[in-house]
C-alpha cells in the first residue's frame, strides 16, 4: 500500500468511522461502507494537498460514500443506534448523563437534511473552519455560514420534535 | 450576508460537548480488517489493470473511454481520461460490471460538491431504482450474482456492498438464506474470520435446519483459529 494511504488510515480511521456514523451510516454497516470509503480516498490519493487540512478532505470522501449508503438504503435513519464508547465519564452518572445527551444530538441530527447535517458536523463537531469547509465541499463561504445558522435552528427544532415524543 | 457565526445555543453546545467527548470506538481488530479488505481490492484492481492494459492499443482504449461515458459515468469517464490510459481502464472496469448492478459507482472526489442532491450527479440520479420497485425474486437474484461475480474476481468489497444492499431492500427475501450464505463464505475468504464465525453463529440461529450448515461448518472448521 502506498505510504500515504498507510499515515492517513492510521491516524483518521477513527474519524472517518465517526463522520459516517454521523451522517447516518448504521453501526452494522459501518465496516463495510468504511471499506468503501478508504477504497475512494486511496483511488484519490493524488488529489490530497498537505498544506490544506486534512479533515475537510477526508470528510468529503466520507460524505459521498454515506450518500450512496442512504441511496441503498431508503429509510429515514431514525433508528439512531447506540455506538460503543471508549472513553469513560468520572461518575455513572456523568455517563449516564452524557450518553442521553449524545443520543439526543444523534437522533436529532439524523432528522437533519444532509446537506445542513455535513456543515453542522464539520464546523460545530470537528472544529473545522468555515473557509476549510466551504473549500472541501466546494461551497461559497456565505453558504457555509448559511447554512450553519439554519442548521441549529433545523437540529434545535429537531431536539424539540423529539422531546415532545417522549415524556420526560 | 453576515460571515459571522452566531453564539452558540447554551443547550446545543451542551449535547456537542458530549458528542465530542465519546469519540466512536473502532477497536484495532476492525481497523484491521478494514485495512485489509481495502489491501485486498486494491491488489485485485491492480491486476486487473495491468492484464487489461497489456492488452489494449490507444484506440481501444479511447472507445472504452467513450463507451464509459456513454454508459452513464460521463464525469467520472472524463476525469480518469485525463490521468492517463492505466486509470481509464481501471474506470473501464468499473462501469461494465457496476452498472448492470445498482446505481453505486465509485464514490467521487470530494470536490464535486455538496450542492447538488446530495451531490449525486445527473447520470447516477437517472439511474436509481424507484423506491416502490417491485421486490421480485428477479432483483433479489441480480443483487446475489452481483455478489458472486465481485466475489469470482476478489472485490470483496464490492460483493459484500451487494450483499448489503440486498438485505436492505430484501432484509426477509425469499433468497435471504442464501445471501447469509454467501456473506459468510465471502468473509471466510477474504480473511476476515471474526467476523465469518459471528455471523455463522447467527445464522444457525436464524436457520437451525439448513442445508448448508453443514458445509458452512465445514469451511469454518478448515480458518485457522
Amino acid at each position: 500500500m502506498d505510504p500515504r494511504f498507510d499515515r492517513i488510515y492510521a491516524d483518521h480511521c477513527a474519524y472517518v468511522c465517526r463522520s459516517l456514523r454521523r451522517l447516518g451510516v448504521a453501526e452494522r454497516d459501518l465496516e463495510d461502507v468504511a471499506q468503501e470509503a478508504f477504497l475512494a480516498i486511496h483511488k484519490h490519493l493524488g488529489s490530497y494537498d498537505p498544506s490544506r487540512p486534512i479533515k475537510p478532505w477526508l470528510f468529503g470522501f466520507a460524505y459521498h460514500t454515506a450518500a450512496n449508503y442512504r441511496r441503498g438504503v431508503r429509510r429515514k435513519p431514525q433508528n439512531v443506534e447506540a455506538a460503543p464508547s471508549e472513553r469513560h465519564e468520572t461518575t455513572p452518572e456523568d455517563e449516564l448523563v452524557a450518553s442521553e445527551r449524545r443520543q439526543l444530538l444523534r437522533r436529532a441530527l439524523a432528522e437533519v437534511d444532509v446537506e445542513h447535517r455535513a456543515v453542522l458536523i464539520l464546523v460545530d463537531l470537528d472544529d473545522v473552519e468555515p473557509k476549510a469547509v466551504a473549500e472541501a465541499l466546494d461551497l461559497p463561504i456565505a453558504t457555509v455560514y448559511s447554512r450553519v445558522r439554519n442548521g441549529r435552528i433545523k437540529l434545535k427544532e429537531a431536539i424539540e420534535l423529539i422531546r415532545a415524543e417522549v415524556p420526560a | 450576508m453576515n460571515d459571522e457565526l452566531p453564539t452558540l445555543d447554551p443547550e446545543l453546545a451542551l449535547l456537542y460537548g458530549a458528542e465530542k467527548s465519546d469519540p466512536v470506538a473502532i477497536d484495532d481488530a476492525t481497523q484491521a480488517r478494514i485495512l485489509a479488505a481495502v489491501s485486498a481490492k486494491v491488489a485485485g484492481e491492480a491486476a486487473l489493470t495491468v492484464t487489461a492494459a497489456s492488452t489494449l492499443t490507444g484506440g481501444k482504449v479511447a472507445l472504452i473511454a467513450l463507451a464509459a461515458f456513454v454508459g452513464g459515468g460521463g464525469a467520472g469517464a472524463v476525469m480518469y481520461a485525463e490521468l492517463g490510459p492505466v486509470r481509464i481502464v481501471e474506470r473501464r472496469v468499473e462501469v461494465t460490471r457496476e452498472v448492470p448492478i445498482e446505481e453505486d459507482a465509485a464514490a467521487p472526489p470530494p470536490d464535486a460538491a455538496v450542492a447538488t442532491d446530495a451531490g449525486v450527479p445527473e447520470t447516477a440520479r437517472a439511474r436509481r431504482p424507484e423506491p416502490e420497485a417491485p421486490r421480485s425474486v428477479a432483483a433479489e437474484q441480480r443483487l446475489l450474482d452481483a455478489a458472486r461475480a465481485a466475489k469470482a474476481r476478489g472485490a470483496t468489497v464490492d460483493a459484500l456492498a451487494a450483499l448489503r444492499r440486498h438485505r436492505e431492500r430484501f432484509e426477509h427475501g425469499q433468497l435471504a438464506q442464501e445471501r447469509d450464505v454467501l456473506r459468510i463464505e465471502i468473509l471466510v475468504a477474504s480473511g476476515q474470520h471474526e467476523r465469518a464465525r459471528a455471523e455463522m453463529a447467527a445464522f444457525e440461529t436464524s436457520y437451525p435446519h439448513s442445508v448448508h450448515r453443514a458445509r458452512l461448518e465445514r469451511l469454518l472448521a478448515r480458518m485457522p483459529q
